[in-house]
């Protein structure tokens, strides 16, 4: 009773804190709403009378983007924003350079801003790679690189990761997708082949492989710009060795060797709202489900559903993150469909092996972040984290976790997050790099 | 076989020396003017709005040049005195005609400029408190001024004030490959000699 109290206190105590952050983080938000010093541009009495971009086709950009530029036009120039775009296009473009240019409009009123864009170089693109260090969960790092044209892209990648599953995977991953239909349709294929790594937390429950690879056809209708719908079939066949015993795991399987096809289907919705007076909001949310089946020859027979949102808002030098993820599996599942938290990412703090040794098949779990941005680069972040993971025998407790760190605008974190409990609190330090 | 043009023990002269005879080049003569306890300068040789800033400017953009006027008397070994200066430059596409604007706590603008009144607008308007400067003493004055890359410009312009020793830092330091700079000395010279 009295732990349950406990534990009871915790959470007002962290909802307190939450409400205590999002306040402060908003009114300090709203202080700080002060527009920049305007620099004296002589061009600021003209009229913005067309946009133009050079060396791309505009449809490239994102909606947000060719609606902000569209806002521009009939206003007065000012050259911040128009520098503040050129950044914004070079980023999301992956430009070498995009450099704004006046030239005379049709009357000696108006002016016509130019933005020339040089492409990038290199046709080889490291994003979505990552180096992440999380305290006992060691080293973990994902290096892809995609080469992308108008009707095709490629990535290809190798990863050692401990952190987003049971299991420290260690493998090669492949994607190819080719465009349809002005890029409203990609046909894709993916392909992963990893060996797993377990740690002894985990080696008391069944179902451990050894490697497993997975063949994904796929195709992603994108309707409208920031919505898009995926839908696959996964093949993935499991070795399980000798060391293995899969008869609570998959009962269909007994000869080391074990098969899950499943139906796959996501649905993302993105919207960035681009900067209106200084002030920029992004939104992300993901339904994901994945339905094993037995219809062809699986051993495994599974529904798992999760969603992930994200929000972000950033106003002048002040940033503010929230995410909140949700999930839950039900049937005879393989292990890496399970679910984990006590990473870098979900119930930062905490460590995975302590509260999901054999993984979880409920989760709920949320993050508050708060960063502000001192100088050109660096930005200190404080953030509470907050959740609870549940079922294949553990019980529902809340947790929660508070920390903070530095972080760069190109990517680079160190942060070190404490675990709200009794008795010894262990710190986890964790640093990375987000290409 | 054709004789190189150079040797490489040649090529090694040259690339030890040029740094001084570009600095020699650069080096030009200040004209001085003294009036009430206060000393500015002109530098009708010294030309700034040119190259990159000058491009930049006419693409519409704005261009900040920092600007250091210094006094020694011992040829720079110490400074005695030293003024800094901002300058908001930009090019008005349909006059084709610079405007400035003088930043920090005395501002000042002038428009409608051509280029060589651009620049000795901005020259003139920096300048040394003479007051307590012993006037039979042989002098040094420098003035450097440098072109604000766009990022190091932002940082200036959007933290006022601006601090001293950020100034004085940012002289000090070399200047970064991209960052265009110019200089122009004058002295021996006394006080005393010196006309309105």
């Amino acid at each position: 009773m009295s732990l349950f109290m406990r534990s009871r206190d915790w959470m007002a105590s962290v909802a307190l804190a939450y409400s205590l952050g999002l306040l402060v983080g908003v009114a300090g938000i709203r202080i700080a709403h002060a527009k920049a010093q305007e620099v004296n541009n002589v061009n600021a009495r003209y009229t913005v009378e067309s946009i133009e971009l050079s060396g791309i086709d505009e449809a490239r950009l994102s909606r947000s983007l060719r609606t902000e530029l569209k806002r521009r036009v009939g206003e007065k120039f000012h050259p911040d924003i128009f520098a503040e775009l050129a950044v914004k296009i070079k980023q999301e473009l992956r430009a070498r350079a995009v450099s704004p240019k006046l030239q005379r409009g049709t009357n000696a009123e108006n002016i016509k801003v130019l933005l020339d864009v040089e492409p990038g170089k290199s046709l080889l693109d490291p994003s979505r790679s990552r180096i992440a260090y999380y305290g006992k969960q060691g080293l973990s790092g994902a290096g892809f690189l995609t080469t992308e044209t108008d009707t095709q892209a490629i990535r290809v990648g190798y990863l050692n990761n401990g952190e987003d599953s049971l299991d420290r995977l260690q493998g090669v991953s492949a994607n190819y997708q080719r465009k349809f239909f002005r890029d409203k349709v990609r046909a894709g294929f993916q392909f992963d082949a990893f060996n797993s790594q377990w740690n002894s937390f985990t080696t008391a429950t069944n179902g451990q492989f050894n490697n497993r690879q997975s063949y994904t056809p796929t195709v992603t209708y994108t309707p409208i710009e920031g919505v898009s719908l995926t839908s696959g079939i996964s093949f993935t066949n499991y070795n399980f060795g000798t060391n293995s015993n899969l008869t609570q795991a998959s009962p269909a399987s007994s000869l080391g060797r074990g098969s899950s096809q499943s139906l796959v289907t996501t649905l993302r919705l993105h919207r960035d709202w681009g900067e209106l007076d200084s002030i920029r909001q992004t939104a992300t949310t993901e339904f994901a489900t994945r339905i094993g089946t037995q219809f062809a020859g699986g051993d495994y027979s599974f529904r798992r559903h999760s969603a992930e949102a994200r929000y972000a808002v950033t106003v002048n030098k002040q940033r503010l993150d929230t995410s909140f993820v949700v999930g839950r599996l039900d049937g005879i599942a393989p292990l890496s469909e399970r679910f984990v938290a006590g990473n870098s990412r979900i119930l930062r703090g905490w460590n995975k092996y302590d509260i999901t040794p054999m993984g979880a098949t409920r989760i709920m779990a949320g993050s508050v972040e708060y960063a502000m941005r001192v100088g050109q680069k660096w930005m200190p972040a404080a953030f509470i984290d907050s959740g609870t993971v549940w079922g294949n025998s553990l019980a529902k407790v809340a947790r929660n976790s508070v920390g903070g760190g530095i972080r760069t605008r190109d990517g680079f974190y160190l942060y070190v997050a404490f675990p709200l409990k009794e008795g010894r609190v262990e710190p986890q330090v964790m640093t990375g790099v987000n290409f | 076989m054709a004789e190189k043009f150079l040797t490489r023990r040649g090529w090694l002269i040259v690339g030890a020396i040029s740094p001084v005879l570009l600095k020699a080049v650069a080096s030009l003569n200040l004209h001085l003017h003294h009036e009430e306890n206060y000393l500015h300068v002109s530098a009708p040789h010294l030309h700034f709005l040119t190259g990159r800033p000058l491009e930049r400017l006419k693409n519409g953009s704005s261009v900040l040049y920092s600007v250091q006027l210094a006094l020694s008397g011992d040829q720079f070994a110490t400074v005695e005195r030293r003024n800094f200066e901002r300058f908001v430059i930009s090019y008005d596409i349909w006059e084709e005609k610079f405007s400035i604007t003088r930043l920090g706590t005395s501002k000042a603008t002038a428009s409608h400029l051509d280029t060589a009144a651009a620049e000795d607008w901005c020259v003139r308007k920096v300048g040394l408190v003479t007051h307590g400067l012993q006037k039979e003493a042989n002098y040094w004055v420098r003035l450097e001024m440098r072109a604000e890359e766009p990022h190091d410009a932002t940082a200036l312009l959007t933290q006022p004030p601006v601090a001293l020793a950020k100034l004085v830092e940012l002289f000090a330091r070399p200047p970064k490959r991209d960052t265009e700079q110019w200089a122009a000395d004058q002295g021996p010279f006394r006080i005393a000699d010196l006309k309105p």
